[in-house]
């Protein structure tokens, strides 16, 4: 846990850095409040909050990068170990990735990576 | 998992560090990615402007050196908004949240060897984790939360579909850049980037691993939102993307967490593909070596960094904008695809040689077979028929399609109430003759071709 004393010394450090930046920005301002807007829409009002709708594809992005980051999380320890274990375990690996790689191609061919 | 145990030599260097050395370096390191966000807004700018003809920023400072310190401070003197439908808070931490984890990426990054700081023998590197690049994805993917609040938090539209599309983008394309450095790591045998450095000593893996590099390289601008990946603050489609709605500090913020993981990524790449703070090539011959010692790698890792970080303008001031779609496609259908082919080349060459005992020379030998087989295997393969489409339509310059010479307009609702309303006796049938008289007349004015393609005797 010690390795990580430093690491933490410098997140504080970046804390302190947003920290002042946020105090400076309230100490040479000449309005205290934050000017109250509507959202950005190039002069026109929003009819709807913008959260309200939006499309679904991001929902099967975010799944399928879930499955890619899991076998990822497998990955590291494998690529460090391989080495040593030898053919066993790139058969393993292989069994692996096969399996995952069957779901991408369903994906695929389903249309989950078509955009327009 | 005894390798883990005892340590490296650089760990058990920077084990027993003094107090005030970790406390000096960790304000070097943060000193030096402030200072390389302020210059590297500079250097975009001057680079960026030589390469359309302009001069660039010249006013502040020696060639304009100190511009970004001085948009900086413009910067605090801009009045604060908040839109109205924000959600308060997550508005207000958002560019926090999107700042710290870009400073914590560097602490892993070994920037040179051993050297001895007022007679205490330590390594130029705050800390080596033996987790150490597992640590960089770490913090970048936190970082992305920033962004992805930002923009939800706003209320705005333009802001949430810059925040959705750099979150789609930054997951797709972390998946690429993961398969890039589990190769790096499989020669290595570690994930401790001091680790990963020493293990370039006899070569840098940017020449065992062409592929991998090329796949990093890419999938890194995709990371950090650069052109011509730069979809999640793209100009002409979403005005300012996720940071539409932050002015002032908070604004300067995002700014610096944006420049800030460029040097990181870069550092990166230097780290994993060139040798880290070796000496290049026909330096490290050099008096046996000695530009690999002391103070002088610090050099050789900043010139590797600030190359990387040319390529990052070079890259913009080069390639338009991809559309979402073809930039999608490239990350799921190409690079993905290919670094794990690539993986599963490089896992079996590397479990072919450990354990079978099987040399690079022979493995050579047969993969330049293979290619000559695939080679000649792609000259036998016939051509693609290409379909040659006769197009009816005149095309003019672009290939987007005119309307033909004979097209029968009918007339608008208003003329034809008039004219209805004038010729009342002799019924509304008679203004569509008339279009198509003055359609064939314009037909028999044009090529010949097209009164035969009209079908009409």
């Amino acid at each position: 846990m010690g390795w990580y004393v430093p690491v933490m010394a410098l997140a504080a450090l970046g804390l302190a850095l947003v920290g002042a930046t946020y105090a400076i920005g309230l100490l040479v301002t000449v309005q205290r409040r934050p000017l109250v807007t509507p959202p950005f829409l190039a002069g026109g009002l929003p009819r709807e909050h913008a959260v309200s709708r939006f499309h679904v594809r991001w929902y099967v992005v975010t799944l399928l990068f879930l499955a890619f980051d899991m076998e990822m999380v497998f990955m590291y320890p494998w690529a460090v170990v391989v080495a040593e274990v030898g053919v066993e375990a790139v058969v393993e690996m292989f069994t692996f990735l096969a399996v995952l790689l069957a779901g991408v191609v369903y994906v695929w061919r389903e249309g989950g990576l078509r955009w327009t | 998992m005894t390798r883990l145990a005892q340590g490296t030599p650089v760990q058990e260097l920077l084990a027993d560090d003094p107090l005030w050395l970790i406390i000096g370096k960790v304000i070097a390191i943060f000193a030096l990615l402030v200072v390389m966000t302020l210059f590297m807004i500079w250097f975009e700018r001057r680079v960026v402007a030589r390469m359309q003809h302009r001069i660039g920023p010249n006013r502040v400072g020696p060639f304009g050196m100190l511009q970004s310190l001085a948009d900086g401070l413009k910067l605090a003197f801009k009045e604060d908004i908040r839109p109205v439908l924000a959600d308060k808070w997550v508005y207000f931490l958002a560019p926090v949240i999107s700042t710290i984890p870009a400073f914590l990426a560097f602490a892993v990054i070994p920037m040179g060897p051993e050297v001895s700081i007022f007679g205490e023998r330590t390594a130029l590197q705050l800390v080596d984790l033996p987790v150490g690049v597992l640590v960089v994805l770490a913090v970048a993917a936190v970082g992305v939360y920033g962004i992805v609040l930002s923009g939800w938090s706003s209320g705005s539209p333009y802001p949430l579909l810059g925040s959705l599309r750099s979150a789609a983008q930054v997951i797709s394309y972390e998946i690429a850049m993961g398969l890039a450095i589990v190769s790096v790591v499989l020669y290595s045998g570690t994930l401790s980037t001091a680790g990963i450095v020493e293990a370039q000593a006899h070569g840098w893996f940017f020449w065992l691993l062409p592929i991998s590099f090329v796949i990093y390289m890419a999938s890194m601008v995709g990371e950090t939102n650069r052109a011509p990946f730069d979809l999640p603050e793209a100009e002409s489609e979403l005005v300012g993307g996720f940071h539409t709605e932050y002015s002032s500090l908070k604004f300067a913020l995002f700014f610096l967490s944006e420049y800030i993981n460029m040097v990181t990524v870069s550092a990166l790449a230097t780290t994993l593909f060139f040798g880290g703070w070796r000496a290049p090539w026909p330096l490290s011959a050099v008096g046996d070596g000695v530009l690999n010692t002391g103070w002088w790698p610090l050099l050789w890792f900043l010139g590797k960094t600030l190359f990387f970080l040319f390529v990052f303008i070079w890259l913009r001031g080069t390639l338009p904008r991809l559309r979402y779609d073809q930039f999608m496609r490239l990350g799921w259908k190409v690079l993905v695809p290919v670094a794990l082919l690539w993986f599963l080349a490089v896992s079996t060459i590397r479990a072919l040689r450990t354990t079978q005992g099987i040399t690079s020379q022979q493995i050579l030998i047969v993969g330049g077979i293979l290619l000559v087989a695939l080679l000649l295997v792609t000259f036998l393969l016939p051509d693609r028929a290409v379909r040659h489409e006769e197009t009816e339509l005149p095309v003019s310059g672009s290939d987007y399609p005119l309307p033909p010479p004979d097209l029968k307009v009918p007339r608008t609702p208003r003329v034809r109430r008039e004219l209805g309303g004038r010729h009342h006796r002799e019924g509304e049938g008679d203004s569509v003759p008339a279009a198509q008289d003055t359609g064939r007349t314009a037909i028999g004015s044009g090529p010949g071709r097209k009164e035969d393609g009209d079908g009409t005797p």
